[in-house]
């Protein structure tokens, strides 16, 4: 036990270089500043874009529309151009939008007919701030129909609320989740699901791709460096050895994943809003009767699941980092690893498990990773015993692994065993045998 | 007395290469025994499987009495291996490097502080073993590889061409250290490309070509057997067709 530690201290020690805490730090800082920026962008009140008006018509109904306009917070500004030629003509002048209203407007309302306005959106820049700019000049034309609408609708039915008319029925909207049934808007519940099945994968996404790197690297950097073989020659518990490697990555690329979660915490909560935080009291005390605020139990049990998904990529990218040479070709042996972390972290995302076809969902659950991007989601739902059936099926994986990996440290594999892709596809196309095999 | 190391009929396959083929020789306590050879002579798999980390395919290997596949944990106790170009931990420092291995042989802390202590003096770092290893030139990190191989003073030292990129001030030193260490009842294995290392610093020495050993004596005895006037010589009668 003792050995361990000493053995820890020094793979914490070689794993902590600079070259990582210092990008983890900047990291952290670059995420929380441009959270920081992007929040006090979203609270500082937007400018009301100044919107040029041309009013061809000069009717009573297109006074109305301008009023409308200025109502719902427009800021207009008169053009006092002959006609459309003249407000177009002069390009220079083209820096704000245009709202024309054409001749004959009020006519066609009048005789019941579809009238038209013209809009001259000007583009000055296509950053997201420009596109809202823009976004709030189309509602324009909205807020002028619905005024046009209302005007139409009050002509012709006499005493009766043009507004009731428009909107004749109201819906109250229920969520049902886990057999529980609660009064709130589908949107808010939507946009609190969505941010948390987008944003926990990413996490364990990252989790599990920093560990397996780290102790790729860990063990190649060792046999780059020809400390291995010092190691292998001294009085250590090959088991202590691989306990070692994998206790130190995990606690290295779980403090990489912490600094990821810190910064992209502050980034997600300045672009999307913390739905629960937005939601008013009673919304709140309903969300959480839902299950969709995390409880302690369900955030250990998501916890639990990550952590074996960690283990499980630790024990095989262990194997893997085996049978690269040097530091280049880590990432070329963890490579079979990604593709199928990518499978789980992806599929599941765009796939309804239960509703896929037997082969596809039985080839995703026995991908270990899969139950720690499940988890969740299924946390959420109320669905413990599979959560707990996942994480079962990732120590049993973990176990094996870590058996095999210890058998292949007691004996000369680790020396010994490698795949030279180069050597290899040299060897298929002149027919020779492979690296390994004997001659 | 107990022999440090016998070999007998050692045999190494890597697929369907044969590395080393049906060895014999040992090494007396306090002996240093060193193995010569051109490169893929089997020098260095030898080495590899007296220090544990290589499985022989045929034959036995015992270090003091101690069956290298039978007890190989027993035998790592006993020995230190300093491998051909071995690199140490680039992010620790001298000492800390020198106190990790220090801390993997023995138990107690004024073992381990005196042992570091020993192995600070034997490296001739003096302030440098506080900075840390990536800033060491490739000199120092062999002087800084060579104290940590001796350090916990084991039974066997196993050393894989020792004095390899060090200039000749540090190579004397180093061997004039590996000759007082002997005095004291340290066993060496070494290998060297070097014969004039060889002939200055070992008391047998055995000639290996194509994994086998061509021939085995103390240095004067060959040069004798062979006429010649140096080991260099005897090497070129023996391995010449």
């Amino acid at each position: 036990m003792r050995k361990f530690f000493v053995l820890l201290r020094k793979e914490v020690a070689e794993l902590l270089t600079r070259q990582i805490v210092i990008p983890m730090l900047a990291m952290i800082l670059l995420f929380a500043a441009l959270g920081k920026v992007l929040s006090v962008q979203k609270r500082a009140p937007h400018p009301v874009e100044p919107l040029r008006v041309l009013d061809l018509d000069r009717s009573a109904l297109s006074e109305r529309s301008l009023g409308a306009l200025r109502t719902a917070g427009f800021r207009l500004v008169q053009d006092r151009s002959a006609d459309r030629a003249g407000a177009l003509g002069a390009s220079s002048r083209l820096t704000l939008p245009l709202l024309v209203i054409p001749e004959g407007f009020q006519d066609r309302i009048m005789e019941s007919q579809r009238a038209e306005i013209e809009l001259y959106a000007v583009f000055r820049g296509l950053n997201i701030r420009s596109l809202a700019a823009m976004g709030q000049v189309a509602r324009s034309v909205q807020t002028v129909n619905a005024d046009m609408s209302r005007f139409a609708i009050g002509r012709a039915a006499g005493g009766a609320s043009a507004d009731l008319l428009r909107s004749p029925v109201s819906g109250r909207e229920f969520v049902v989740l886990g057999g529980v049934v609660e009064n709130l808007p589908i949107a808010q519940v939507m946009g609190l699901v969505q941010s948390q099945t987008y944003l926990f994968p990413v996490l364990i996404f990252l989790a599990i791709m920093f560990s397996a790197q780290m102790v790729a690297m860990s063990i190649v950097s060792e046999k780059e460096n020809k400390t291995l073989e010092i190691l292998l020659s001294s009085p250590i518990d090959r088991r202590a050895l691989v306990l070692a490697k994998l206790t130190a990555s995990a606690l290295v690329a779980l403090a990489l994943t912490a600094a990821y979660m810190i910064g992209l915490r502050s980034f997600m909560g300045a672009i999307a809003g913390d739905a629960l935080a937005q939601a008013n009291a009673a919304a709140r005390t309903a969300l959480v009767h839902l299950g969709l605020q995390l409880t302690p139990a369900g955030g250990f049990l998501i916890g639990l699941s990550l952590l074996f998904g960690i283990l499980c990529a630790l024990a095989i990218a262990m194997v893997l980092g085996m049978l690269a040479d040097d530091v280049k070709s880590a990432p070329a042996a963890t490579t079979p690893l990604t593709i199928v972390l990518l499978t789980a972290y992806l599929l599941p995302l765009f796939v309804d498990m239960d509703a896929s076809p037997a082969a596809l969902r039985w080839t995703l659950l026995a991908i270990p990773f899969t139950h720690a991007f499940l988890a969740p989601q299924n946390v959420m739902l109320g669905k413990f015993a599979l959560v707990a059936l996942g994480i079962a099926y990732q120590a049993a994986v973990f176990a094996v692994f870590v058996f095999v990996t210890t058998r292949l440290f007691a004996g000369e594999a680790l020396l010994t065993l490698k795949f030279d892709m180069r050597a290899w596809l040299r060897g298929r196309r002149a027919g020779a045998p492979r690296p390994g095999e004997a001659s | 007395m107990l022999s440090a190391l016998v070999v007998l009929g050692l045999t190494k396959r890597y697929g369907g290469f044969e590395a080393v083929r049906g060895i014999d020789f040992s090494v007396g306590a306090g002996e240093i025994f060193a193995l010569v050879g051109p490169n893929g002579a089997g020098k260095s798999t030898t080495l590899k499987i007296a220090a544990t980390i290589l499985t022989p395919t045929g034959g036995s290997v015992s270090v003091f009495g101690l069956d290298l596949r039978r007890s190989p944990e027993q035998v790592r106790g006993i020995i230190s291996y300093l491998p051909e170009e071995a690199g140490a931990y680039r992010n620790l420092t001298g000492r800390a490097y020198l106190r990790f291995m220090a801390a993997l042989f023995l138990e107690s802390p004024a073992g381990i502080a005196e042992c570091v202590s020993y192995g600070a003096g034997l490296s001739g770092l003096g302030a440098r073993l506080d900075d840390r290893i990536k800033t060491y030139s490739k000199g120092m990190t062999r002087k800084l590889l060579l104290a940590r191989a001796v350090m916990t003073r084991p039974k066997l030292a196993i050393l894989d061409e020792p004095t390899s990129g060090l200039d000749v001030a540090n190579a004397v030193e180093i061997r004039r250290t590996i000759r007082a260490l002997a005095r004291e009842g340290m066993s060496f294995l070494v290998s060297s490309h070097n014969m004039l290392e060889v002939e200055f610093l070992s008391d047998r020495v055995a000639i290996m070509s194509g994994g086998r050993i061509l021939a085995c004596a103390a240095a004067g005895e060959l040069k004798r057997e062979h006429a010649a006037g140096n080991l260099e010589e005897v090497f070129m009668r023996l391995t010449r067709p």
